[in-house]
Formats: C-alpha cells, structure tokens, sequence
C-alpha cells in the first residue's frame, strides 16, 4: 500500500496553468475520486501522479519517495486509461502478462499471475482473444486486469467506465470498488459523474479550473458543500443570496429572493451577505399553509414543470410572493428563482397547479461564500 | 453484380483498366521475348536458349546480386532512418512543420540530378576533397566516386527513397494513440521496449509498404549506377540495356533479365517483407 503527497504542485502549459497550488494528502489504501466538470484539470494532476505530465513546480511524494524526475515506469503506478489502451496486436493473456513480463517475472510466476488475474477480472475463457474481438466491458476488465497484474500500491483510473452503458457502468463500478476493498491498493479515480464519486469514493477532491474547491468524505461533500460550484457540481441544488437579518441561537432569519426564510445551523454565516443551499430532496409538498413547530419554512409556488423520473418526480417551481416579505431589502427586487424539488415515487400535482411547499430551516445550510 | 457495382467498376475502368492492359501487353511481351518470340533478329519460335545463355553468364551472377545487396540495404537503412524521426515528428513541436517538409525535399529532385550533384560533391577535385585537403586531413585528394561498394548508390539511395518511408511511417507512427505508449511506459516498459514491442508491430504494415516499394526501386535502379555506381559491375538494369544494345539477339535476353529483374524485385521484397514481419511478432513477443 502506497500514500501520496501533493505539496503546492502547478502545472503550465506555456500561458495556460492547468494546475493551480494543488495540495493533496492521500493516504495508503483509500480510495479517492477526483471530480470535476471537463477541463478542471482532474486528468492532468491524475497524469502528474503517474508520471507522464511533468510538475511546474511543488513537490509530490509517493510512498514517501520523492518523484522528481522519476519516469513512470519506474513509479509504483498503474493506469487505467479512458480508452483502455490495450495493445490491439496482443492478445488478452500477452496484455494482462505485459507488466510482469517487464518486471522479469519468471515464467512460472507469469503463469500464476496470469491465471489470478484472469480469474478476478473474469476473463478466463478470453485469453486467447485479441482486443478487437472484445465487448467494451471486457476491453476494460482487460485494461483493469492488466493494470492489476503488477500489483501496483496505486491505481490510477482516468474516467475507466465513461465508454459503457449505464447498467454495466453500474456493475464494473462495484466490481472495481470489491478488489479495492480487497486487495488493499490505493485507488485515485477521475470521474466528472458525480453519482459514480459518491458511491465509490472514502473521499472525493472537487475540482474546478485547475484547483481543489474542497476535500472531504461523499456526505460532506454532498451535504455541507463549501461553495455555489460544490453544491451545484454534486447534484441538484437550490442556491440564493441571502442577507441575515437576526440570530436565536442557532437560528437566523435570512431575507431571500424567495422572502425571509427560517436557517437553523450550528455554523455561523461567514458573513452578513452570503449564500443559503438545499437539496431538492430536503423539501416537500405540503397540505397546511403553517408551520406546526413554527421553524419550517411555508411558501406557496406553482409548478412549472414536472418530469417523473421513476423512483422519484422532479418538479421546477415558481415561487409565488411571500406574505411576510420584507419589501425594504434589495433582495426582493431580484428576479426571482426557480426551485426544484424532488419527492420520492409519483406526485400527483400537475403543471401550472398552485402548491404549498415547505422546507424544514434544518435542510437549509450557509455557504461558506460571501456576495 | 448489380446495378451499383457494375457502375463502380465502368468508373474504374479507364485508369484501372489501362494498369492493366499494360502490365499484362508488358509481361506477356517480356516473357514471349525470353522464350524465343518476337525475336527481331532472327524465327520466332519457342527456345530455352536466351536463358541457358543468360543464366550461364557471370555478369549475371554478379548483377543479380550487386542489385540484391543495394536494395536490400536502402530499404533497411531507410527505414532505419525514417523511424526515429518519423517519432520525432509525432508530437507537434515549432518548426516541425518545416523540419517535416525538409525531410521531404528529396522527393522533388529528380534522381539523375541528385546523382550528378553527389558525383559532384564528391569527386576528385569536388567539394568534399578540397575541404579534407584544406582541413589537413588528406595531403591530397582522395578517389571516393564510383566506388567499388556501390556505397554511392546506397547514399544516394537512402537519401532519395527514405521521405518515401518518412511518409508512410510517419502516418502511422501517429496514428498509434499516446495512451498506447503511455500505458506501455505505465507498465513498466523502457523506450527500446515501447518501440520493439509496441511501436514496430503496430506499423508494421507500413514498415512493409515502406520495405517494398525501396526495396523495387533499388533493385531496378539504373540512374544512380551509372553515374555514381562502381564500373566493375553492373546492376541488373544496366546489364538488361547494355545486352540489349550489344548482342545480336538482343531484346530476347534482354527480356531474360527483364523477367528475373521484375522476379527478383517481387520475391526479394516479399520475403524481405515477411522476415521484418515474423522478426517483429517475434520481438512483440518476447
């Protein structure tokens, strides 16, 4: 098993820095998801730990081993590529036995090494075949295997399942995760897909032009979001500027474009104008138009659009005015925001019908982001 | 056949066609000639005597195998030296473009040119022997052209026919994805090794393409030998024009050596063809 430091690490292509102060401590045996939209640079810092992008400056440790200069093949690496990279001239047996053979396994540990891996990554009756005579799921349990052949102490996956379909992106997905867990390896994995992050990750690094926007485990990436990019980028959210008007404890009273809105967090704003979140699924319809512990936060909107998605429905609201607007605060004169909401199974409210919606003021969280 | 193929093949017809019809009027010529028909000089009738005569003969021993040498070796040092800048040239790099272009440049000089300014360069009171006289490193000049090598073929040669395998290398050189080098390197594997064991195999049909079509153009060589060739032997071309020009019966043996000339190109460059090919899977292998 193999840790991984990442001190203070740019990297420039000419003008364009592609890597910006990036630091990054991964320890031995986790399994962490870079996540990003396209060009964030997940794939570049996923190349600099390998080998093959080289540093502008900063320093990057693996296994406590200092890699300037170290060429990738002589790093304790191993890469999944999006394109899986098998050589199409060898057949599956010769790609999964070409990093021993590099390593001058003998033939008899070849032979056992083949046959494990074989057998992990189910491909025992394909050994023979070459890659152009593979489905794309066996193209990568090859590429997986062939990886996994040398026992690397980090596996790097750049966007492994991006070429297969949902449901078997679902079960490579898990397949991958099991011989993690098994075999102890560190995992760096790069995925724009946020579902796939949060399911797979023990912790995910949020990436956003060239820099870390925030580190931390599946839930408080999905729950305490730092900022308008990590709320949005990981699921749906509903974000508005909001101005605090007055504190009970750990409660604040917000005015919103929406109105003035009920906050109960034990974190305080970071600021008197700042950013308030929730999710979709945070908020429900409602048959009252009160609040029964006086806290949740009750507005009426109507639908705009409703799109059922199986085992949820998705609605997009236009809130209609509040009644205890405060009509003095700037923020009321803003265009006012469409919400979404999402409730599980079907809902049987229609476009353009008038609902009560309420959100509990503990669903709501601070941004930590001023305006 | 339908509708469509026979139309596509009508389109075909004028330039495909005309291959055709020519190589088969040319080698059925040649081959009748060989054997005794159309014999300008004498009956035409069906003889082996042109090619017990031919093949008895020692000049065609040693053309045979003059021609065989300089093709064999301008085909692999071509290629030998079209790869690594074939390589060079994958990535874009400034003035890559120019360098590419440079490279090139041989192919618009015409080969009698290019063996004229060669001889030029390099003969007894050339370019090349003033400056060895000048620079100290001779007392005097030295005898370099025509000699009995045929080093000078094979320069001129590799100068001449290496953009040709440049062109074709580096078309696929670059069409290998970086990650298939890249994943070779992850793997553990060094640059000679990402170049035996993934690069050569993976050009491979280039390579032969390239092997081929130098290896022909070598073997049938005529401009280069005779201005810059060695004097004391001929290659096959040559020995097919002079016996023609020299002998009584000269087109019918001359149309001998036309048959084992266009033999020794076709089987010479196959089997050069297929021994790159198994040393490849071999090395692939390994």
């Amino acid at each position: 098993m193999t840790s991984v430091l990442i001190d203070s690490v740019n990297v420039r292509f000419g003008d364009f820095e592609a890597l910006r102060n990036i630091s990054l401590n991964i320890d031995s045996g986790t399994f962490v998801t870079l996540l990003g939209p396209s060009g964030c640079g997940k794939t570049t810092l996923l190349k600099t730990i390998a080998g093959f992008t080289p540093l502008s400056s900063g320093k990057m440790l693996i296994g406590g081993k200092e890699t300037h200069n170290l060429p990738p093949e002589k790093r304790d690496t191993a890469m999944c590529f999006q394109s899986y990279a098998l050589f199409p001239h060898l057949s599956v047996a010769n790609n999964l036995l070409f990093g021993p053979k590099q390593k001058k396994l003998s033939k008899q540990d070849q032979a056992t090494r083949l046959q494990d891996i074989a057998s992990q990554v189910s491909l025992t009756s394909q050994l023979d075949k070459f890659p152009p005579e593979l489905s794309g799921g066996q193209q990568q349990r090859v590429a997986l295997g062939r990886a996994l052949a040398i026992q690397p102490g980090i596996m790097l996956f750049d966007e492994p399942l991006s070429n297969l379909d949902a449901k078997l992106r679902d079960s490579v997905r898990f397949e991958i995760r099991q011989l993690q867990k098994q075999q102890g390896f560190t995992a760096i994995y790069v995925t724009h897909d946020q579902a796939e992050a949060l399911a797979m990750s023990d912790i995910v690094v949020v990436m956003n032009k060239g820099a870390i926007e925030q580190i931390g485990s599946p839930n408080d990436i999905y729950h305490r979001p730092i900022n308008r990019f990590v709320a949005d980028f990981v699921g749906a959210a509903n974000i508005l500027p909001a101005q605090v008007l007055e504190q009970h404890g750990n409660l604040y009273r917000v005015q919103t474009a929406l109105g003035q809105l009920q906050v109960q967090s034990d974190q305080a704003p970071i600021a008197k104008q700042t950013y308030i979140f929730w999710r979709p699924e945070d908020m429900c319809f409602d048959g009252a138009n009160t609040s029964p512990n006086g806290q949740d936060n009750i507005f009426e909107s109507r639908i705009i659009a409703k799109t059922f998605l199986g085992n949820i429905t998705e609605c997009l609201l236009d809130p209609l005015p509040h009644s205890h607007d405060d009509a003095n605060t700037a923020l009321t004169c803003d265009k006012k925001p469409s919400i979404r909401i999402q409730n599980l199974g079907f809902q049987r409210a229609e476009e353009g019908e008038q609902v009560i919606i309420r959100v509990p003021s503990s669903n709501i969280r601070f941004l930590a982001e001023a305006f | 056949m339908n509708k469509q193929t026979l139309l596509a093949y009508c389109l075909l017809l004028p330039g495909l066609g005309l291959i055709i019809v020519f190589i088969f009027v040319i080698i059925s010529m040649a081959l009748a000639q060989s054997v005794g028909y159309f014999n300008f000089s004498g009956s035409s009738k069906f003889t082996w005597q042109f090619w017990q005569q031919i093949l008895a003969d020692n000049q065609l021993s040693r053309a045979f195998f003059y021609s065989l040498k300089i093709a064999t070796i301008s085909a692999i040092l071509s290629v030998s030296f079209a790869y690594p800048l074939a390589l060079w040239l994958r990535d874009p790099f400034r003035g890559a473009q120019f360098v590419s272009s440079l490279l090139k440049a041989p192919l618009l000089v015409h080969g009698l040119v290019a063996a004229f300014l060669y001889v030029n360069f390099i003969s007894f009171n050339g370019f090349l022997n003033q400056i060895f006289v000048h620079l100290g490193l001779v007392s005097r000049p030295i005898r370099m052209q025509n000699d009995s090598y045929g080093i000078g073929v094979i320069i001129l040669q590799v100068w001449k026919q290496m953009p040709f395998a440049l062109l074709l290398l580096t078309g696929a050189v670059q069409s290998i994805g970086h990650d298939i080098t890249d994943a070779a390197k992850d793997l553990g594997a060094g640059a000679w090794t990402r170049f035996v064991k993934i690069i050569l195999p993976l050009t491979l049909k280039a390579l032969q393409a390239a092997l081929i079509i130098i290896f022909i153009g070598a073997a049938g060589d005529y401009s280069f030998q005779v201005v810059a060739g060695p004097i004391s032997v001929s290659s096959l071309s040559q020995l097919m024009l002079r016996i023609q020009a020299n002998d009584a019966n000269g087109w019918n043996l001359s149309a001998t050596v036309a048959i084992l000339l266009m033999l020794t190109a076709l089987i010479g460059s196959a089997l050069l063809a297929l021994i790159t090919q198994q040393v490849i899977k071999w090395g692939a292998k390994r």
